[in-house]
């Protein structure tokens, strides 16, 4: 699996291979090989969608005019 | 020169001009009236110097006054005056010694009927539509699936709140990065465009929501300042805006590339429902799995039907199609030659008729013989001399004889003898 494909990009592929599949012009050998890819694809997904863990930091400006970011707890999560 | 020793002037004494002025200049500041005084009319002759001093008159039906307004005063103005807007001025009236002349000096201006920061924000629309801000096309599409949100408004209060809960509710694998901005009052709008410019450089998010909760106009001005509407237009980053509720609407509302009624709305749309996301990307496997089966069940079937073909299922089944060919073949073959044998047949047959009836054999038959001298035919009688021995040729036998006459056959019938 190809690093740092994003989730959007993962989709369009999708929508890529599973259309050539149901096109039928493949040959046996590409169209097994882009079913595999496309398999590969979906676990990516639902990896990144399962990924419920929601972060939110907020931005903490630094003397030197950088940012840093640090969790941040609005009061509900303080309850 | 003071008042008190103008009075006491010999009054036979002339003035100068510039006495008198100042002298009257004098009364006029020193009535209570004149000092702070509202006034109604309408602008015309409006005149904005380089300085910054707006110089114009006011006027009603039937009188007019020249106005000015300095810098200071104009500087904190929130829209600009135009000719023939109805409007109240405050300030005093005075008098321009140099010229002789008094005049309103105005320190505010009030648009009669509506509120100045209603006209202010009118304004600002309006030349921002009309230099193209707010097209369609300069719209920048907002991620379908954004990894990382950033969110411009107050750390404290609801609308925050709100923004992350709808977040983690609807796509939880999205990261929020919060900019917390001061979102009324002053150094607002200046902390607004600060974080703007933020997320812009830094690149550090998909999508980036500005906003805040509702409020009067007043509590909303920062998000309808120019400056913040000019550094939204040139950002990169696609902003969604929600600012106050669903009837407000603000500059910042405008300009940026998708307008939220309310903070949560601008959440919703910011992000996909991760519900809907399962749905889809389930969808995604069943059509997957039953394209690939549908795939080899097609080839299969095409391997199939080339197995089920005459020539594999029967090789020899060609080769027996091509024997029987020749057989064809000789067949015809045969035939064609014994028909043209025939034909032949039937030729010779004819010409063996022919020749037949031609025989001289077939001639003696009929009665006729043929005489000859040592197989030499004799054809005249020129040929014969008596006493030659001949060979008479009949159909069934041969006459040895000798010549005893001649007789010539002439023209004449008369015979000649031959002796």
């Amino acid at each position: 699996m190809r690093k740092n494909i994003k989730f959007e990009q993962a989709i369009t592929e999708l929508e890529d291979i599973i259309e050539g599949l149901e096109n039928g012009n493949l040959t046996l050998d590409e169209s097994i090989k882009k079913f595999e890819e496309a398999v590969e694809l979906i676990d990516f997904c639902n990896k990144t969608i399962e990924k419920a863990e929601q972060k939110v930091s907020v931005l903490v400006k630094n003397a030197d005019g950088t940012t840093t970011d640090m969790p941040f707890e609005t009061e509900e999560d303080a309850d | 020169m003071d008042i008190s020793s103008l009075r006491e002037r010999q009054s036979t004494e002339p003035m100068t001009v510039a006495q008198l002025n100042s002298y009257i200049k004098n009364l006029f500041d020193r009535d209570k009236l004149l000092l702070t005084v509202s006034i109604r009319g309408e602008i015309s002759n409006f005149k904005r110097h380089t300085t910054g001093h707006f110089y114009f008159t006011l006027k009603d039906s039937e009188s007019q006054i020249k106005a000015v307004m300095f810098r200071s005063a104009t500087q904190k103005l929130k829209f600009l005056p135009e000719n023939g807007m109805k409007v109240i001025l405050r300030g005093s009236v005075s008098v321009y010694a140099k010229d002789g002349s008094y005049q309103f000096y105005a320190l505010n201006i009030e648009p009669d009927g509506i509120g100045a920061l209603y006209l202010a924000y009118e304004q600002l629309k309006a030349k921002l539509e009309a230099e193209g801000l707010f097209d369609r096309f300069t719209k920048l599409p907002l991620p379908k699936y954004p990894s990382k949100i950033g969110v411009i408004t107050s750390p404290t209060g609801a609308a925050v709140r709100d923004i992350i809960n709808v977040i983690r509710r609807r796509f939880p694998p999205a990261k929020i990065y919060l900019y917390p901005s001061l979102v009324q009052g002053s150094g607002a709008e200046e902390n607004l465009i600060e974080a703007v410019d933020f997320f812009d450089r830094s690149k550090l998010c998909d999508v980036v929501i500005i906003g805040r909760g509702g409020g009067s106009i007043e509590d909303l001005w920062a998000f309808n300042s120019e400056a913040l509407a000019r550094r939204i237009f040139s950002a990169q980053v696609p902003i969604i805006s929600a600012v106050g509720h669903e009837t407000d609407f603000t500059i910042c509302d405008f300009v940026s590339d998708l307008r939220a009624p309310t903070p949560s709305a601008a959440a919703e749309l910011s992000v996909p429902d991760i519900r809907e996301l399962f749905i889809t990307v389930d969808g995604y496997q069943t059509r997957l799995t039953s394209a690939l089966i549908s795939h080899v069940k097609l080839k299969r079937e095409k391997l199939k039907s080339i197995e089920q073909s005459k020539v594999l299922k029967n090789p020899l089944l060609y080769y027996e199609n091509l024997k029987e060919q020749v057989e064809d073949l000789k067949e015809s073959v045969i035939n064609a030659y014994g028909r043209k044998l025939e034909v032949t047949k039937n030729k010779l047959a004819v010409i063996a008729e022919k020749t037949n009836a031609l025989s001289p054999l077939n001639v003696l038959a009929r009665g006729y013989s043929v005489v000859s001298i040592n197989d030499k035919v004799i054809k005249s009688a020129d040929e014969l001399k008596i006493n030659d021995e001949i060979q008479i040729r009949l159909s069934d036998a041969t006459v040895f004889a000798s010549v005893e006459k001649i007789y010539t056959e002439e023209k004449n019938d008369e015979k000649e003898y031959k002796v």
